[in-house]
């Protein structure tokens, strides 16, 4: 993996985990969002499903647990999905 | 984009984007399902054992999460932002395993020794344990031997834990497997690539 990549997914991590508080317009917007928050969620699932399928990635690499041809299939289908 | 009953494309929302995420992640659940009771046999089995050992603990580690994620972002009662806290955590599970296998021989084994000084981490945190557990010579409660002595076999192997230099308390918990922070640890790869 390039740097840039390793470096762009630790920076998204950083930026999705960062207090909600921080991210809003804290001087005009205390009101925060006491309910479910579908954006978010969007970001967490997809993020979390990127992240969790390269760790079966290496682990299948490095096991041979021989799921090559189904976790490439999962891969391209994320590509196409988020661009 | 998805199209509506007159044909006109429309913005796809955020609960259809969910809803198809949630789609891959049944898919891949049912992959790893597939293949995991073999995985806990096969774990023992593929040189090195400890490589397998370590990888197999992380992956069912970051199974659990992944399926925590899913939960905690359920289409019906979608909470982000701790979703996004478990996505950090998957992250962090990823880092870790190619930490790890870019040199497996060296690291999967501090991996699996790292398990004593958890053990004694754990011990000190419930007061099992005290200060004179920590010397080499000190005081062992009843059915601690086994961990003392297994504490100070696998010391040397963890860089700020020298035997003979004196150990405190603080030191102990303060201590990691990989004496590393995860930054350090992805520079470490970026190195490598």
């Amino acid at each position: 993996m390039k740097d840039y990549q390793i470096l762009h997914f630790f920076s998204s991590s950083i930026i999705h985990t960062t207090p909600f508080a921080a991210r809003a317009n804290i001087a005009g917007d205390l009101t925060y969002r006491w309910t479910p928050d579908p954006e978010l969620a969007v970001e967490a699932m997809s993020a979390g499903l990127e992240h969790f399928l390269k760790l079966v990635l290496i682990c299948n690499e490095c096991l041979h647990l021989g799921q090559e041809s189904v976790l490439k299939g999962f891969g391209d289908e994320l590509r196409t999905l988020h661009g | 984009m998805t199209e509506n009953n007159k044909g006109q494309a429309k913005p796809r929302t955020a609960t259809d984007s969910l809803s198809i995420l949630h789609g891959q992640a049944k898919r891949l659940v049912e992959v790893l399902d597939g293949i995991r009771h073999e995985l806990r046999d096969k774990s023992l089995l593929v040189p090195p054992a400890e490589l397998g050992i370590a990888l197999g603990y992380i992956l069912s580690s970051g199974y659990k999460t992944f399926r925590a994620l899913c939960k905690v972002c359920d289409v019906g009662e979608p909470w982000g932002q701790q979703g996004l806290v478990f996505s950090r955590m998957l992250f962090e599970n990823y880092v870790t395993a190619r930490w790890l296998a870019a040199r497996p021989s060296e690291r999967a084994n501090l991996f699996i020794e790292f398990s004593h000084i958890a053990e004694v981490q754990s011990a000190l945190i419930k007061g099992e344990i005290d200060n004179s557990f920590l010397a080499e010579g000190g005081a062992v409660p009843e059915g601690k031997s086994e961990l003392h002595r297994q504490f100070f076999r696998v010391l040397p192997l963890f860089r700020k834990l020298k035997p003979g230099q004196g150990i405190t308390k603080e030191q102990v918990l303060r201590q990691k497997w990989t004496d590393r922070f995860l930054p350090t640890m992805i520079t470490d790869l970026d190195k490598k690539s």
